[in-house]
């Protein structure tokens, strides 16, 4: 237990949202919401790894994405910094279910080796960056695939991915925290505060997952259909 | 192995130096706590983590070592890849 002040280093590592930071209620709300989602993602996973041993690496290099651009602390023209997710590229890979097991485990090694995000948060965290951002990144390119190149449709999938995670923790702070105004005013509150960062690392994240998706598809690993490319 | 470990030690000195540039940046995840504050004097956290890294080189260690070995991992995969050692996609 601490109040505020003693969690002066811990408030540095709000990538996500920090242990103890959400009330039980919404601590245990979260995690309910989060778990048969994630079952199922990893339900999904074990399946794909078992189809063929390509699947299993592209997986593998998918979690490994998310591993690398979660690390980098970026700048913004703003004036501050934070975080890309990196689901972008697992997203369009293999869905939001696969993606869910895997930002569980990055978000699980986040909360206990370096105290970003927590285990009272994990489900919250897990809901923001590994189901709703990858959920509807997923669903824009499902629908933009067939009118826009694979490079472009990567883009516009990774960028809505990592706005609508930031956006969801913003609408989950929002309802723990209230104003006198209600909790949507709270989470305009929160989203302006990660909107005027998270923009531009957004299209940022969305052009290094484009060029990653491109040269995976130019080297060979991965065909067009596994991306729902036909032509 | 060799790019692959090359790739490694390149995203290590990257998270290092991404770290470095924004130190003097105020980061949106102060700003945000700073507005929970706001909204909530009286909020104590319920929890703690289990396990802090020592300071902010420890923690900054762990980030390096995240990004190292995801990024060894990754190029090690993409390799096998392209040398097509593996079946048909499914």
């Amino acid at each position: 237990m601490g109040s505020f002040s003693s969690y002066e280093h811990g408030a540095t590592s709000l990538m996500h949202i920090m242990e103890g930071f959400l009330p039980p209620f919404w601590a245990i709300f979260w995690t309910v919401v989060a778990l048969p989602v994630v079952a199922y993602g990893a339900k999904r996973t074990l399946t794909a790894v078992k189809t063929d041993t390509r699947t299993k690496a592209l997986i593998a290099v998918g979690t490994a994405f998310v591993f690398v651009l979660s690390a980098l602390k970026l700048p913004s023209v703003v004036g501050s910094s934070s975080h890309p997710t990196g689901t972008g590229v697992m997203v369009v890979l293999f869905g939001p279910a696969v993606t869910a097991f895997a930002a569980t485990i990055v978000l699980l090694y986040q909360s206990l080796l370096l105290a970003h995000g927590g285990l009272t948060t994990l489900g919250a965290n897990v809901t923001a960056m590994g189901i709703v951002g990858p959920f509807v990144g997923w669903a824009a390119y499902r629908l933009v695939r067939t009118r826009l190149s694979l490079e472009q449709a990567t883009f516009v999938a990774a960028v809505l991915t990592d706005w609508v995670t930031y956006l969801t923790t913003s609408i989950q702070l929002g309802l723990a925290f209230p104003s006198d105004a209600g909790a949507l005013s709270s989470a305009a509150d929160f989203a302006a505060v990660f909107a005027v960062t998270q923009l531009p690392i957004g299209i940022f994240e969305g052009l290094i997952a484009a060029a990653m998706v491109g040269y995976l598809v130019r080297v060979g690993s991965v065909t067009k259909e596994r991306l729902g490319v036909t032509a | 192995m060799k790019r692959p470990l090359a790739v490694g030690v390149v995203v290590v000195f990257a998270v290092i130096l991404s770290t470095m540039v924004v130190s003097g940046l105020g980061a949106t995840d102060e700003q945000a706590v700073a507005t929970i504050e706001t909204k909530a004097p009286n909020y104590s956290p319920w929890a703690s983590a289990v396990w802090e890294p020592p300071g902010s080189h420890g923690e900054l260690a762990f980030f390096a070592l995240q990004g190292g070995v995801a990024a060894f991992v990754l190029t090690y995969y993409v390799e096998r890849l392209r040398a097509g050692t593996h079946a048909t996609d499914a």
